[in-house]
């Protein structure tokens, strides 16, 4: 077969395109090489900045599934299996007014309570001391639209990370071409 | 993982040179750092400058050797690029450590109140 063969319009790359799926294996390694994916692929289609945010919320989001929902923990004792084999789903839309994100894995159901604001925060100095239940705080921080349910066997975590820090939500009559062309 | 150190007035400078302190390093990043600290000081400055990306596990890691600190040794920052910055602002840890403008000398202050 002869490159000539291909229909004349195949993508060569789908870098760009407005949608990332990707399953992926609930480990650290795996993680970090799917969100260095979702850079390389909406790089130059959204503001760095959004970008960033939704880099850093994922990391959060899919390095907890791989540590608690693995039942591996932190610190896991190296070569050693985790407790439970988990797959991720992830999706990752772009959208006129930032970035769709749905998480889905097979662990066990997320604990009550991380996404809810807690009623007063630690001082920084005790949750220095505790150093744990930061990847709530940034979640909640940059995300919008944040919900979870159970579905059968699996988690789904859905948000928005804004085009903006500190915009609510869609840019009004604009679409997702739009919205990627005035970043040019 | 890569770390060079530094002899500067008052300890040492830490620079680490790596891209990403996230889930993936972040033991081998404790464990090096836990390495690197013991026989120095009493400043610790960690140097940041080449960290493009840090999540709350390179965060984690930092805060695990703050606690482990020797008596009279203390870790001070600089060199935060604005991904990292983000991280220790949304935790409020910004307020537990002296944060140097980028690659600036230490200033002869000790570590927050």
């Amino acid at each position: 077969m002869s490159r000539a063969a291909l229909p004349p319009n195949r993508p060569l790359s789908s870098r760009g395109e407005p949608m990332f799926h990707r399953i992926l294996d609930a480990d650290t390694t795996a993680v970090q090489q799917a969100l260095m994916d979702v850079r390389a692929r909406f790089e130059g289609t959204v503001p760095d900045d959004a970008l960033a945010r939704t880099e850093l919320v994922m990391a959060e989001v899919l390095n907890n599934i791989a540590q608690h929902g693995t039942g591996a923990g932190k610190e896991p004792l190296p070569g050693a299996a985790p407790r439970r084999a988990v797959t991720i789903h992830l999706t990752v839309t772009r959208h006129a007014g930032g970035l769709a994100c749905a998480v889905t894995d097979n662990g066990p159901p997320l604990p009550p309570g991380c996404l809810e604001e807690p009623e007063h925060l630690p001082s920084p100095e005790l949750s220095a001391l505790r150093a744990g239940g930061f990847g709530w705080v940034i979640i909640r921080d940059l995300t919008r639209s944040l919900f979870h349910y159970r579905e059968l066997n699996r988690n789904v975590l859905c948000f928005n990370i804004p085009r903006s820090d500190d915009g609510d939500m869609p840019v009004p009559g604009g679409d997702a071409d739009s919205a990627a062309a005035d970043v040019a | 993982m890569n770390i060079t150190i530094e002899e500067i007035e008052g300890g040492i400078r830490v620079r680490v040179a790596e891209p990403r302190l996230d889930a993936a390093l972040a033991i081998r990043f404790k464990d090096r750092l836990r390495e690197v600290v013991g026989g120095h000081g009493p400043l610790i400055l960690l140097d940041l400058s080449e960290v493009g990306f840090m999540d709350s596990s390179g965060l984690g890691a930092i805060l695990a050797i703050r606690r482990a600190l020797p008596q009279g040794q203390r870790i001070e920052l600089t060199g935060l690029t604005p991904n990292v910055d983000r991280v220790f602002r949304l935790t409020r840890m910004d307020m537990i450590f002296t944060i140097h403008g980028n690659g600036a000398a230490p200033a002869e202050t000790e570590a927050g109140a």
